[in-house]
């Protein structure tokens, strides 16, 4: 059927088709929204090198561990005695490793997480073997089933001081010898999780090479140090 | 006929498919657009990694640090996009959990919870979208603190 008027007029019929498209579209687009659409969030990123480094930067700046004149806390220059009392001395390490792996409460740390944590006087290598300090920091334990200590527990059974030399050695940026290779690590991951529950360990080079400081020692000596954050979660 | 137009059925069916077109085509993902990004931003997971690394960072200043979250800043900026959500806070065992309240269907309600490396009071908050991060050293320590408000 066609139809003719004078003038721009559109017919009734086309108002009322015009009407009922666009509320069909409105229609369709509402229950788009309320009913099919629903928006979700993912996150990609590596949660636990950024933990590494945030923990690694709060550490550098931390009363605990930083060196303080006059109440004034020194970032990046990490107190030798501090150290002393709060982390392991490699010397102490080397006797008994599980020492090591028994977690301390400094007041920092992740909760549900592995803190490893490495001071390295490089001023003090010979043949790539350098003094150092090294402590496992405590956080709570939220996740049902979780248990760190037997992790820690397994890691300790299968440390090999003896992997790249007689002696034990620190891995650092490729030039030292690795107290646990991957597989151990894995294996041991397994042993811990419970089921359903992930988790995320820092492998990459960021990590590794950690952040350079200062280590301050009693007699006034300044060394160059690097200290590095391995973190390991379950979320 | 002179001085008027005529209106078919054809052209106006063309004219319909053409506004579906445009409407499927043009308006429908540039909707799409500002609906996933306005979500992502305000989404749990968004805000609770950007409080949780805010918290962890706070104890990286020797002395004093305050830091203000959610607040419409007076310069621009991209990360703060809390003011039109409110949400519910939860913090304990140096986690925060943020569960969001959102008015419309189509966002996720999921929540988010997400560590943080320093000691915190467990505390909890409803209806908020302001926060503000506070270190400083009390007596020799290390004190934080978390506090939260509705803008």
């Amino acid at each position: 059927m066609r139809r003719k008027n004078k003038g721009i007029v559109l017919t009734i019929s086309a108002v009322i088709e015009g009407l009922f498209v666009t509320g069909v579209l409105a229609l369709l687009y509402w229950m788009f929204l309320s009913r099919v659409l629903e928006v979700h969030v993912v996150v990609s990123e590596m949660n636990a090198e950024r933990h590494a480094i945030n923990l690694a930067n709060v550490l550098i700046s931390s009363e605990k561990l930083a060196y303080e004149k006059d109440g004034k806390i020194s970032r990046g220059i990490l107190d030798s005695t501090k150290l002393d009392n709060v982390f392991i001395n490699k010397r102490e390490f080397l006797s008994d490793v599980r020492v090591y792996l028994e977690p301390k409460d400094i007041g920092i740390g992740y909760p549900n997480t592995l803190n490893l944590i490495w001071v390295l006087d490089l001023d003090s290598c010979q043949d790539s073997d350098c003094d150092g300090w090294m402590a496992s920091l405590s956080g709570p334990v939220t996740l049902e089933g979780l248990k760190p200590v037997k992790f820690t527990e397994c890691l300790a059974e299968n440390v090999k001081l003896d992997q790249w030399g007689s002696n034990f050695r620190f891995y650092f940026g490729g030039i030292f010898g690795a107290l646990w290779q991957p597989q151990d690590i894995e294996k041991c991951i397994k042993n811990a999780n419970p089921l359903g529950v992930k988790s995320f360990f820092t492998w990459s080079a960021i990590s590794s090479s950690g952040l350079p400081v200062l280590i301050r020692y009693p007699d006034g000596d300044l060394h160059i140090g690097r200290i590095k954050a391995g973190v390991g979660e379950w979320a | 006929m002179k001085g008027s137009i005529t209106i078919s059925d054809t052209i106006g069916t063309i004219g319909i498919i053409g506004l579906i077109l445009l409407f499927i085509t043009q308006i429908i993902p540039g909707m799409l657009s500002v609906i996933v990004e306005k979500f992502s931003s305000y989404s749990a997971e968004n805000v609770a990694r950007q409080l949780s690394n805010l918290i962890t960072v706070s104890g990286s200043a020797t002395h004093k640090i305050e830091i203000v979250y959610g607040e419409k800043a007076e310069v621009p900026s991209d990360y703060q996009k809390t003011e039109e959500v409110l949400y519910k806070i939860q913090i304990g065992s140096r986690t925060i959990k943020v569960i969001p309240k959102f008015k419309v269907n189509y966002a996720e309600k999921s929540s988010s919870t997400q560590y943080f490396a320093v000691n915190l009071p467990s505390e909890e908050y409803t209806d908020v979208n302001s926060f503000l991060i506070k270190k400083e050293i009390l007596d020799g320590e290390s004190t934080y603190a978390f506090y939260a408000s509705k803008k």
